[in-house]
């Protein structure tokens, strides 16, 4: 399986990718929203992780961006962000968000809740 | 190196990046500059940094800049207006910042109240404006690092049945187990967001099993007839129940968590009346028909799929049950597998539309990647030797070989073109802005104006000149130092510029600029200048100067870069650091730079940095002392000329000289130097005329002048040992080796044999 880590930190993109590849995973990585879709553009990817706060194209922008594509709609995306505020991940859900990660993230329950939106 | 602390070393990497951008954009900030994009840009820097910190549990780090981001963020929407002091109150956080990160990476712990005079600062501006409660950070958290590779990468594979037994699941949930034994019942139905939002009911009903024994039902009634049926409608709700001791409404919730709002969930604990609607008789078909029961020991996802159920095809006589199977399939909205061929077309074409739009977008943006300064530094030295060999191909070519293989001499040529190009594409990728360093500049300006009580406003020019990396790394400490001195020794009290007639605030001006095959670094100021009679003083205290030695105006500025010259005492607490000007001045020297500085009574001093643009790469002349070639900068060479040893003239102090154009330069013969054998005196000899220390020359004598070339440097010391007066070997076009000559060295060990 084939993630999308999109974050403008390369603390939680290493991190993530650890706790990715541990998993068995396969990590594909992006800066910011506009990198994402650059790489959502020529990859098939089954699941994406996206940070909110990026410099660019931030996180909400890029799911409204990917979900506007007719083939990503089926495509699981889960918010990553240290948002505790209900109000972010409102705006992520509204955008298109399947599901979010608060930040700081635990690798177990990361993997838990990515198995709660991939197949 | 554990993998926390690599995490560690990549967050305080990241860290330093934006804390310099941090240092650039409230410059700009200070500067009155307040528009969305940098406000934005500094709020994302500090959330990146409490980002980081929360997974390292850096928990006063975390506190500070969580705080500190709530002022950002309120002020980037307007609730807080960015006055004076609220810009003023940003800088010192963000020192505050730096402090906190600093103090995490080397693992100390800063007094208690650092810091809390700003938070406070920040809790009281921000509850002015609105009175919630701020939010509790959750910094309690402590994250855990699990080894995943063991049994548990096998978790992607969705065919894996998933842990069942309530026993062995990973207890990563804080509900305390109670309830119990008793059965929940779940009537969940979808809504079409629950399916754009990319969720999938059949990934919950999974998530389910693994918090109970479930058996779930579909509920069809909904189906509309064949005509009436959208592709993309959303018909199918589900009755589920969940039974086990470990199940409890907060783990059934958390499982919709993703989806609450999306759908409608009617829960229903044991022993409560189920408010589930009795299915409609008139239906008979579908409440007849058996339900889709998914047994715990056998949970893959394709059986828990209504659609899938062998028994129900069977059945499945009319239509109403065979558009059951449809409208499971097609209820996660796989536009792959559409009920009609139309839509197909659409998303592709949006899809195209896609791909141009973001194509075109991607012309905007830089791409780039990082890579490790060693392989960089490996392909400059394979291009150092490929430049090598190509000159050496070059010399090959004597003129017979020239007119019998024409093609060969055209490949020749375009081979050296090349790999000039080459050569200047991997220099490039060594290149930096010199901002990096820069950027760092207006924080010490502000510091120092705090601690001198002068008003200064520091100007910076070219701070996009690219210039080496391992250059870059030197340029700090000098930049520092001569800033430090700009502003201690330049700059006046302000009093004292009212009254000479100057505006109160003095200027510091910090230029880069590429001229020629160098970079000029400029560190000028609008102060006093430099107070000859008192350095002049005290060089001769300090025995710099001889007692009787007569200095013009610009030797008795360069003397503050003299060895001895700038100590302790001669220096406020600010510009003091333990080194000397000299030592700064020494390493710059190191790396083929050098330094000058003039100075204007009255109205100011400057001074400037000459560094060479590479350093692996060296224009030189090749000469020949005794049969051996050496090599000399291009850059220090003025003129070279003829001359006789019997030429020379002779000092009291026994120094050997020459006159040129009227002026007397110290000699110095390499072949002497060296102790090579030297040819006879009468013979002519060639002269080098090198610039030296600030306006100073050397005449460098040596046998041959052969021609001009460009070198790869090759480290002595790296490979053999420090020799003085040898800057370093190359190795030339016909694989000989030659030394190159450090001129400065040569120039000054043979001032001590003389003198001695």
């Amino acid at each position: 399986m084939r993630v999308l880590t999109v974050d403008d930190s390369r603390t939680i993109l290493a991190m993530l990718q650890h706790t990715l590849t541990g998993a068995g995973f396969e990590v594909l990585q992006a800066a910011d929203g506009q990198q994402g879709l650059d790489v959502l553009n020529y990859e098939d990817v089954d699941l994406v992780i996206t940070d909110i706060n990026m410099p660019v194209m931030d996180g909400i922008e890029f799911i409204k961006n990917v979900r506007a594509t007719g083939r990503h709609q089926s495509l699981p995306i889960l918010i990553l962000t240290t948002e505790t505020s209900q109000e972010k991940r409102e705006q992520g859900k509204a955008a298109g968000g399947t599901g979010w990660i608060v930040k700081p993230f635990d690798p177990e329950k990361l993997i838990s809740v990515i198995k709660r939106v991939v197949h | 190196m554990s993998d926390l602390d690599e995490f560690r070393a990549t967050y305080f990497d990241e860290c330093a990046e934006l804390l310099l951008e941090l240092e650039e954009q409230f410059a700009e900030i200070e500067d009155g500059d307040r528009s969305a994009d940098r406000l934005n840009a500094v709020f994302r820097a500090i959330h990146s940094i409490k980002g980081g910190a929360g997974a390292f549990n850096f928990t006063r780090l975390v506190e500070f800049a969580h705080n500190f981001e709530t002022l950002l963020d309120h002020v980037r929407d307007g609730r807080v207006e960015m006055t004076e002091d609220v810009a003023s109150l940003c800088l010192r956080s963000n020192d505050i910042v730096a402090d906190f990160v600093a103090a995490a990476r080397e693992e100390r712990e800063l007094d208690a109240d650092y810091g809390a005079e700003e938070l406070a600062r920040f809790k009281s501006i921000c509850e002015d404006e609105d009175d919630e409660p701020m939010e509790e950070f959750d910094i309690d958290f402590t994250p855990v690092m699990v080894d995943l590779d063991g049994d548990k990468a096998e978790t992607d594979d969705a065919a894996e049945p998933i842990a069942l037994d309530p026993d062995e699941l990973p207890d990563s949930f804080d509900v305390p187990p109670m309830g119990g034994e008793g059965e929940w019942r779940l009537k969940f139905t979808p809504y079409s967001q629950l399916y754009e939002r990319a969720n999938d009911p059949l990934l919950l009903f999974r998530e389910l099993t693994t918090i109970g024994e479930v058996n779930i039902e579909a509920r069809l009634t909904e189906l509309p007839e064949l005509t009436a049926f959208e592709a993309f409608g959303v018909y199918c709700s589900w009755d589920i129940s969940i039974s086990g001791k470990d199940v409890t409404e907060a783990r059934i919730r958390e499982v919709f968590e993703f989806v609450e709002g999306d759908c409608e969930i009617i829960l229903t604990g044991p022993g409560e009346v189920p408010a589930f609607d009795i299915p409609d008789p008139s239906l008979s078909a579908m409440a007849d028909a058996p339900p889709l029961v998914v047994e715990d020991d056998e949970p893959t996802p394709e059986a828990s799929a209504p659609a899938d159920v062998p028994a129900a095809e069977e059945e499945a006589l009319d239509a109403g049950l065979s558009f059951a199977d449809l409208a499971a399939e097609l209820a996660p909205a796989k536009p792959e597998k559409p009920a009609k061929p139309e839509p197909e077309r659409e998303p592709a074409s949006a899809q195209a539309q896609d791909s141009s739009a973001s194509a075109s977008a991607k012309t905007a943006t830089v791409q780039s990647i990082r890579v490790d300064l060693d392989k960089v530094d490996r392909v400059v030295n394979m291009v150092g030797e490929l430049v090598i060999t190509q000159s050496m191909l070059t010399q090959q070519m004597d003129d017979n070989l020239k007119s019998r293989y024409q093609e060969l001499v055209r490949g020749v040529e375009v081979l050296a073109q090349t790999t000039r190009g080459l050569q200047d594409a991997v220099m490039a990728i060594r290149a930096q802005p010199v901002k990096s360093v820069f950027s760092r500049m207006p924080r010490l300006v502000r510091e120092l104006s705090t601690k001198t009580g002068k008003s200064i406003r520091l100007e910076m020019v070219g701070e996009h000149t690219e210039i080496d990396k391992t250059i870059i790394e030197q340029l700090s400490d000098p930049l520092t130092h001569m800033i430090r001195n700009s502003a201690d020794h330049g700059i006046e009290k302000p009093e004292k510029r009212l009254a000479a007639g100057k505006p109160e605030q003095g200027i510091i001006r910090l230029s880069a600029e590429q001229a020629g095959g160098s970079i000029l670094i400029t560190v000028q100021d609008d102060g006093a200048g430099i107070n000859r009679e008192r350095v002049l003083q005290l060089a001769r205290d300090r025995g710099v100067v001889g007692p009787d030695q007569q200095l013009t105006d610009e030797q008795i500025d360069e003397l503050i870069f003299a060895p001895g010259f700038s100590t302790a005492e001669a220096l406020s607490d600010i510009s003091g650091r333990g080194v000397g000007m000299d030592v700064v001045i020494s390493n710059i020297k190191k790396i083929g730079g050098s330094v000058h500085v003039r100075s204007w009574p009255g109205n100011g001093t400057r001074m400037q940095l000459r560094l060479p643009l590479t350093l692996a790469v060296l224009d030189v002349m090749l000469v020949q002392v005794s049969d051996s070639p050496y090599v000399i900068p291009l850059s220090s060479i003025v003129e070279t000329l003829q001359s006789r040893r019997a030429d020379f003239g002779v000092t009291p102090s026994g120094r050997r000289v020459l006159q040129v154009r009227g002026e007397y330069v110290q000699v110095v013969d390499l072949a002497t130097r060296f102790e090579l054998p030297t040819s006879a005196d009468e013979e002519e000899r060639f002269v080098v005329l090198c610039e030296a220390d600030g306006d100073s020359k050397v005449a460098v004598v040596v046998d041959d002048i052969i021609g001009q070339q460009q070198v790869v440097i090759k480290s002595l010391e790296e490979n053999f040992e420090r020799i003085e007066g040898i800057a370093g070997g190359t190795i030339l076009g016909d694989g000989s080796v030659a030394l190159i000559v450090d001129v400065q060295g040569v120039r000054h060990t043979t001032e001590q044999k003389s003198a001695a």
